[in-house]
């Protein structure tokens, strides 16, 4: 009687070992967000810190998944609190609007849908976003609904479509390999891509799409595999998300239609017993609905990505042949970074060692027992490419090109890791020891893919308002510029600025904004001089307004946003004349000064006009 | 729908939150309804009549259930963007309630009188600890999420004053010169405004606390013709060099 008292006493004080789990990723990210409120304060909290907050998160998860005696169902739990933990990572970095440079173009269309009720709205900055209006368009329901903002709104769908990437991946690489214990360490893997933590967090179309690309997957594995009653409805499902894919994002739709026409091929080509459906009908589907959309709705984007690519190839041919040189990795955008620190830089090549390590076995693997199923042979292929695309990054116009595709790439690198089997390895002496090793190369993997993709001096947040030593709010040079702008300017004219300052004058500003090559804009502003042709370019573009962020960060999409810290220099900043140059235009009036940013107004053309010298 | 415990179930939580989304006045709260309106009841009517009486188990249905959800959402705002007063907060709720009503109506026809079944759902019964765990992790992530909306305060960055002109072109109202202070104390000013034609400038000293924001009259003879406007921002106590400059030609 006595002992049974003492178990039940027992059971109610040891808690559930997945509600401790859940309980370290609370604490980690509360480590994360206390990280990250000292690096806004400036204080420069200790990098430990951080990276302890997303250990305390991951460790236990990759622990548990490594064990034989987790069900699917505690996996599947895992794997999903896993992403959504680590999507809360990039939540508590966000000031909270909108911090990373994509999230400003599509806020601005989101905005622009809330005004104008109707999709397809102009984006000044990149024009291609209005044809794909999936994310927009989904994020438009929870606003008109809620009266949220656009981040507001926008973090609930990207952490939904974070939790079906999560929940997806996991079931596709179940079925695929049979075992939920390799599915749930492909799933973990998968965070290790270097766009995972932040670049794929962010309120983009591509956040939105890469999940329902792996639905897809998931309905093409079912319906291979599945019950045979079930087909029709696998092949309706799949074909309606395929159809949300095409109107979300172009790349996602070129790599959904590529995919379903490997996977007819290979069907084809595969003989099985019994005979398994081909997918080939869903291919047909997705590649006309592709060629539909590109040429009757979206046809501009032929010239948006095809310089793009055309760039890479040409730059790659280049740094292979020696004529030009490769591009440092871990280096500072500008002369004020830091470069990443050497233990930094380790951890992160030891990841793709790892990953390339463990790559021949689970190409054994996977040769050995699923290569009668067309899915494991394309993420065999997969894995293999994604080292091509990893050595893009040493090519300066193809490093972005190469980055974009290695998280599609990585998918399938995962599934062949997941099938590398460390976790089985139990030596006599150590029984634990293959758990323990490849939890901690899932972690090495994380942590590196972390550094590896996103700057080392832009892990944490900064700061775009601040109390100030007085108690009100200030915001930061370019954040006041955009409310002032939205203040004081009118919709229909348009402005001219660089990368950091164009970016809020989409959101918040809310201006019609252009940048880049427009007008010639990154090159006039930061020039000393203006001559008569750019002066014209400025005039046949119609820009009213130009900003010249005197700052070094101001083409700078990471840290251009933020308020200068006390102790940087301003020796990189632009010379007097850079903004003085203006003054020589004629008609051409300074209407703002906040010190680092002056605002132009540009009159219009006048016949026979000349350049003054200021 | 009568026998399909699901899908009445389904059915009335979506005529609730859809009401509940239109009639209650605070956005957050709103949310609440929002939420399983826009990304879980389409998904999950949708998956119920592709599948009919056999709908696949929970792992499948979780990410099924939020995935067709949001290719819902994407699709049906193509729709709503050509409907008559295009895309606003009643008529997606109406469509949404078409869709999940209409699909639990194929589902409940395409099962007929076969009883779903829904497989092993994870039990719950939390032990008093894991109770305690669930409480501290919830308030763990309430505390991190509050911490990351906090404004701090910090005097390691730069303050700064923006001065402006408004309008920002040249127009025939009254022109005004707006100074904000972004700086991290209370400074003190001297602008002086030079207006075309005028021997004396227009001169105003005062203070600003950080986030104030001054607003002077431009005082011109609207009669005149276009005039020219420069107006210079003096730290006080630094009188040799203009700290912010603006210029403007008013009508």
């Amino acid at each position: 009687m006595r002992r049974e008292r003492l178990a039940v006493s027992r059971r109610a004080l040891l808690p559930n070992r997945f509600a401790a789990i859940v309980f370290a990723s609370g604490l980690g990210l509360l480590l994360c967000s206390l990280a990250n409120a000292l690096s806004r304060a400036g204080e420069a909290p200790t990098p430990l810190l951080y990276w302890a907050g997303i250990l305390l998160i991951a460790v236990p998860i990759f622990y548990r998944l490594t064990s034989e005696d987790a069900s699917p169902g505690e996996r599947l739990l895992l794997v999903c609190l896993l992403g959504l933990a680590l999507f809360g990572v990039k939540l508590v970095r966000d000031a909270p609007i909108f911090t990373f440079a994509d999230e400003f173009l599509h806020g601005y269309n989101s905005n622009q849908v809330s005004i104008h009720h109707h999709l397809f709205q102009p984006n000044p900055i990149l024009e291609t976003s209005k044809y794909y209006p999936g994310l927009e368009g989904a994020t438009s329901a929870l606003r008109t609904l809620t009266g949220l903002s656009a981040y507001s709104a926008g973090a609930i769908v990207i952490g939904a479509a974070r939790l079906v990437a999560m929940s997806a991946m996991f079931v596709l690489f179940w079925r695929v390999s049979g075992s939920d214990r390799a599915a749930g360490i492909g799933t973990a893997i998968f965070t290790g891509n270097f766009n995972f933590l932040f670049w794929s967090a962010q309120f983009s179309y591509q956040s939105m799409a890469l999940p329902l690309l792996l639905l897809i997957m998931l309905a093409v594995v079912e319906l291979e595999n599945g019950p045979r009653r079930a087909r029709d409805a696998w092949r309706t499902l799949a074909a309606l998300v395929i159809a949300g894919v095409v109107i979300t994002h172009h790349i996602t739709s070129y790599w959904v239609a590529a995919f379903l026409v490997a996977m007819s091929i290979l069907s084809a080509r595969i003989k099985r017993v019994p005979k398994r459906p081909n997918p080939w009908r869903l291919a047909v589907f997705a590649v006309v609905l592709t060629i539909i959309w590109l040429v009757i709705v979206a046809s501009d984007t032929v010239g948006y990505i095809s310089p793009t690519i055309t760039n890479a190839i040409d730059s790659s041919l280049h740094t292979a042949t020696g004529e030009a040189p490769t591009r440092d990795l871990f280096q500072g955008a500008t002369s004020t970074v830091k470069p990443t620190p050497g233990v930094a830089r380790a951890i992160s090549l030891l990841a793709v060692l790892l990953l390339a390590g463990g790559l021949p076995f689970g190409l054994r693997t996977v040769w050995r027992r699923y290569r009668n199923q067309p899915i494991a042979l394309i993420f065999g292929v997969a894995a293999i490419g994604f080292f091509g695309a990893l050595a893009l990054r040493l090519t300066p116009a193809a490093w972005e090109t190469g980055n974009r595709a290695s998280e599609f790439l990585f998918i399938g690198l995962s599934f062949v890791l997941g099938c590398v089997g460390l976790e089985r390895w139990r030596p006599q002496r150590a029984r634990w020891l293959g758990r323990a090793a490849a939890a901690a190369a899932l972690t090495v993997i994380l942590v590196g893919g972390a550094i590896a993709g996103w700057p080392w001096d832009s892990q944490l947040a900064r700061a775009v308002k601040v109390h100030s030593e007085e108690g009100p709010v200030i915001s930061s040079p370019p954040l006041a510029m955009a409310e002032w702008a939205n203040r004081y300017g009118s919709d229909d004219e348009k402005w001219g600025a660089e990368t950091a300052t164009s970016r809020m004058l989409l959101d918040p500003g809310d201006r019609r904004v252009f940048s880049d090559f427009t007008a010639n804009l990154i090159e006039v502003i930061p020039d000393n001089e203006v001559v008569p042709f750019q002066l014209e370019l400025l005039h046949e573009d119609h820009i009213h307004y130009v900003v010249v962020d005197r700052r070094e960060v101001a083409g700078d999409g990471i840290r251009g946003f933020f308020f200068s810290e006390g102790d940087k220099p301003t020796t990189g900043w632009l010379p007097h004349v850079a903004v003085t140059k203006f003054e020589g235009v004629p008609g051409a009036t300074r209407i703002y000064d906040s010190g680092s940013i002056v605002v132009f107004a540009i009159g219009p053309a006048a016949p026979g006009e000349r350049l003054k010298q200021p | 729908m009568r026998g399909h415990r699901d899908l009445r179930l389904l059915a009335a939580a979506t005529l609730v939150c859809a009401i509940g989304s239109l009639i209650t006045p605070l956005g957050p709260v709103r949310a609440i309804f929002a939420v399983p309106l826009t990304l879980i009841f389409p998904g999950y009517a949708v998956t119920a009549a592709a599948f009919g009486a056999r709908l696949p188990a929970w792992p499948e249905r979780l990410p099924l259930t939020l995935g067709v959800s949001l290719a819902c959402l994407a699709l049906a705002s193509i729709v709503l963007n050509y409907v008559p007063g295009g895309i606003h907060g009643f008529p997606w709720t109406i469509i949404l309630v078409v869709i999940v009503l209409a699909s639990c109506r194929t589902a409940a026809r395409r099962r007929r009188r076969t009883t779903v079944e829904f497989g092993p759902f994870p039990s719950f019964k939390p032990s008093p600890a894991t109770a305690v765990l669930a409480v501290g992790s919830l308030a763990a992530v309430v505390a991190a999420l509050i911490l990351a909306q906090n404004t701090v305060t910090t005097n390691h960055v730069y303050g700064y004053t923006q001065l402006w002109i408004e309008p920002p072109r040249a127009s025939d109202g009254p022109a005004q010169i707006g100074i904000t202070s972004e700086q991290q104390q209370t400074r003190a000013y001297r602008l002086m405004i030079e207006i075309e034609g005028e021997s004396d400038p227009l001169k105003r000293t005062f203070e600003l606390e950080p986030g104030e924001t001054r607003m002077v009259t431009v005082p011109i003879d609207e009669s005149a013709g276009p005039v020219g406007v420069e107006a210079r921002l003096y730290l006080r106590g630094r009188q040799d060099k203009a700290y912010r400059r603006v210029s403007t030609q008013l009508r």
